[in-house]
């Protein structure tokens, strides 16, 4: 299937002669390789770690530190240390796929063009009334901030059940999705449901006040979608007469741990954004190495391409979350904390926009490349 | 095998973050009379025996009559004065009692209405006399903090705190003062059964409205709704001509895509304005609250649609 796939797509391509090279290379690994690789992006290690299961891991030793205030400090100091070469280049890695070629312009003209102009003037609005228009602004990007989490955790989970022939009805697609968005709901419950405020960055943010009732309601919708949810797994197990692939089952019991079982943790809190960018650029920079393979001649030449893709994304994160407040408070004159706080908002509602556009599976330039396991697809490239 | 695995990892996580026995109340109980009424405390005796006792031989003594609330952060804690701190000085044999705790963590949590031992940070045993009511649910605190009893009655006068206008941020304006401290052995239900309701604080007149002046400056949502009403107006006017426009484009515009992506953004920035000029009403009526939020969940599900039609069409007219 994984020949055929490629095949098919490299048919498409004007270079006839790396196709067939490609494709026969790639003939000869499949049939070499086991066929569970299919199931991962990379590998089992490698996935079952960065889709959730570092993050699992994680809680139980933060667990077990946790009566420790240094070490809930010094997991708030490592959180700031992650950002810079998880978090913000897992932001630079979309803008550099939407604006890194043309092809992606043209596919998507309106996020590509329109939404900077909006949130850049929303961003300059917000900037010059700090009191009015920026703690709203800033409240967008942090609502819509941990719904694009729970979109991510199920459009992987949708991936991996493809990848492993796992037929989501769509009963067990919503019983997924209401978990999933439902541990959203509570921990967003939570928040809002008092009468007071959040500060982001010395922006003070008021809550909405919504009745002390909404996380009671929520907790019993999201245990029993998350109940269904895992009966149906179990039952299409039974009924298959196999052990469909766990993984299919990590993110959302990852969700689970970032926004249920971890937000009693304060250290461990801090690092959901990170298991977030993680999650994110395993699937980005597996798909990335797919494509480079599918067009390079040679394993160097794919490495070399990785390296720059790696590098891009580090300078691009920094400049997008170190240098461009800085910018802000040295031309514009704001406080920098405001330029801190508005800025990673506005990059961060971007973000939003790109990633709905650029991963929708129903494209075959973008479902093709998601389906493939890159470790295998370099693996058939000759060495030069 | 595997599946099973998971299971035992979610039971044994519930296990110890939420199932939780109700723990067993001393049979004394301490009494705080407050300028705004009483606040009854139950004590774990068996979760935290040295905390409880040692209150229990400072509320004896009267270290506590004087005291004060110096801190109130709503949702998170109200917090008492340490003893040194009272409007009376401790006379020797009061300060003679008073020596640092050491910490009795425990499987409590920090959730609303626990007492929790404060303490110097980067000590865990250095709790001397000052402890909070938790407002809220506070899991960063839990297995950092000695949880030592409950409020079994007196949110009502939480409440009256809670009016108390803040002259720095968490810090009431008016001195909430315990006047008077005390150990009782009655049975709960009696306690509360002749505990008299709050009553308001009093507030200076001057202090009300400093405090409404220093109020409208810095959180303009909770103030009067004429200047927020003035920018939000601005914008509801600048997005509806922007939908104007977008409804024109509707019919001209040779693109659906491009259409209906201008109507989302538009009708986000709109509900964003609505989002600003509705708080105020939302957050003094929670249910309009609730409403306001879904909707702005609503429209993060509605973006999901901005550019996405695959191919441009032709408007059919």
């Amino acid at each position: 299937m994984v020949y055929r796939l490629l095949a098919g797509h490299l048919a498409n391509h004007s270079n006839l002669e790396v196709s067939q090279k490609m494709s026969t290379a790639v003939h000869s690994a499949s049939l070499a390789t086991d066929r569970d690789d299919d199931q991962f992006f990379y590998g089992p290690v490698t996935d079952y770690l960065l889709v959730g299961g570092f993050s699992i891991i994680l809680y139980f030793i933060v667990s077990m530190f946790m009566s420790s205030r240094d070490f809930t400090l010094t997991f708030l100091y490592l959180a700031g240390v992650l950002a810079w070469v998880v978090n913000w280049p897992h932001f630079a890695a979309t803008n550099l796929r939407l604006y890194g070629s043309r092809d992606a312009i043209r596919q998507y003209p309106l996020t590509a063009t329109l939404i900077p102009v909006v949130i850049l003037v929303g961003m300059l609005t917000a900037l010059y009334w700090p009191q009015t228009v920026a703690p709203y602004f800033v409240k967008l990007f942090l609502i819509w901030s941990p719904y694009h989490f729970s979109g991510q955790t199920v459009g992987v989970t949708l991936i991996y059940a493809r990848r492993a022939g796992y037929q989501f009805t769509r009963f067990e697609r919503t019983a997924l999705s209401s978990f999933v968005f439902g541990t959203f709901f509570y921990t967003l419950a939570l928040t809002e449901s008092h009468l007071g405020t959040e500060t982001y960055y010395d922006i003070v943010i008021p809550t909405f006040g919504i009745p002390d009732w909404t996380p009671q309601v929520v907790a019993p919708w999201m245990w029993g979608s998350l109940a269904l949810f895992l009966c149906s797994f179990v039952h299409k197990c039974y009924a298959h007469g196999k052990l469909f692939p766990l993984i299919i089952l990590v993110p959302s019991i990852a969700q689970l741990f970032w926004f249920i079982i971890g937000s009693r943790l304060a250290g461990y809190y801090e690092l959901v954004p990170f298991f977030h960018s993680l999650q994110y650029l395993l699937v980005a920079s597996s798909m990335k190495m797919v494509e480079q393979s599918e067009r390079s001649p040679g394993k160097s030449q794919v490495l070399r391409s990785m390296i720059a893709w790696g590098a891009g994304i580090l300078l691009l994160g920094v400049v997008l979350f170190w240098l461009f407040p800085r910018v802000l408070e040295s031309w514009i004159g704001v406080p920098m904390f405001l330029a801190l706080g508005v800025s990673a908002a506005a990059v961060q509602l971007h973000h939003f926009f790109v990633d709905g556009v650029i991963w929708k599976l129903k494209r075959k330039t973008v479902s093709h490349p998601l389906m493939l396991n890159a470790r295998r697809v370099f693996r058939s490239l000759p060495s030069s | 095998m595997a599946i099973s695995g998971v299971f035992l990892v979610l039971v044994e996580s519930f296990g110890t973050t939420y199932a939780e026995d109700k723990p067993r109340f001393s049979d004394e109980k301490i009494v705080l009379r407050t300028i705004a009424g009483d606040l009854i405390l139950g004590l774990y005796a068996d979760v935290a025996p040295k905390h409880s006792a040692q209150i229990i031989r400072l509320v004896e003594a009267g270290v506590f009559d004087g005291t004060h609330f110096y801190r109130l952060h709503p949702n998170f804690v109200l917090q008492t004065s340490t003893a040194q701190d009272r409007l009376v000085p401790l006379r020797p044999e009061q300060a003679a009692l008073i020596h640092p705790l050491a910490a009795e963590f425990s499987q409590r949590n920090h959730v609303r209405g626990v007492l929790s031992m404060a303490r110097d940070d980067g000590k865990p045993d250095s709790a001397e006399t000052s402890f909070s009511i938790l407002l809220g649910d506070a899991p960063h605190l839990d297995r950092g903090y000695t949880v030592f009893g409950e409020l079994l009655a007196g949110w009502d006068v939480v409440e009256e705190f809670q009016k108390v206008p803040q002259t720095t941020k968490y810090y009431p304006s008016v001195r909430l003062t315990i006047q008077s401290a005390w150990v009782s052995r009655e049975s709960v239900d009696s306690l509360i059964s002749n505990r008299s309701s709050a009553l308001p604080v009093q507030i200076p007149s001057e202090v009300q409205a400093n405090f409404e002046a220093q109020r409208s400056l810095e959180e303009p949502w909770n103030a009067s709704l004429t200047p927020l009403l003035g920018t939000a107006v601005v914008g509801l006017l600048s997005i509806t001509v922007l939908n104007v426009v977008v409804c024109l484009l509707l019919w001209y515009a040779p693109s659906v895509r491009l259409s209906l992506s201008l109507l989302l953004i538009s009708t986000l920035l709109g509900y964003v304005c609505f989002v600003m000029l509705a708080i105020p009403v939302g957050r003094r009526e929670p249910l309009i609250g609730l409403g306001i939020m879904l909707g702005l969940v609503g429209q993060f599900k509605l973006m999901s649609l901005f550019d996405r039609l695959d191919r441009p069409q032709t408007l059919v007219r």
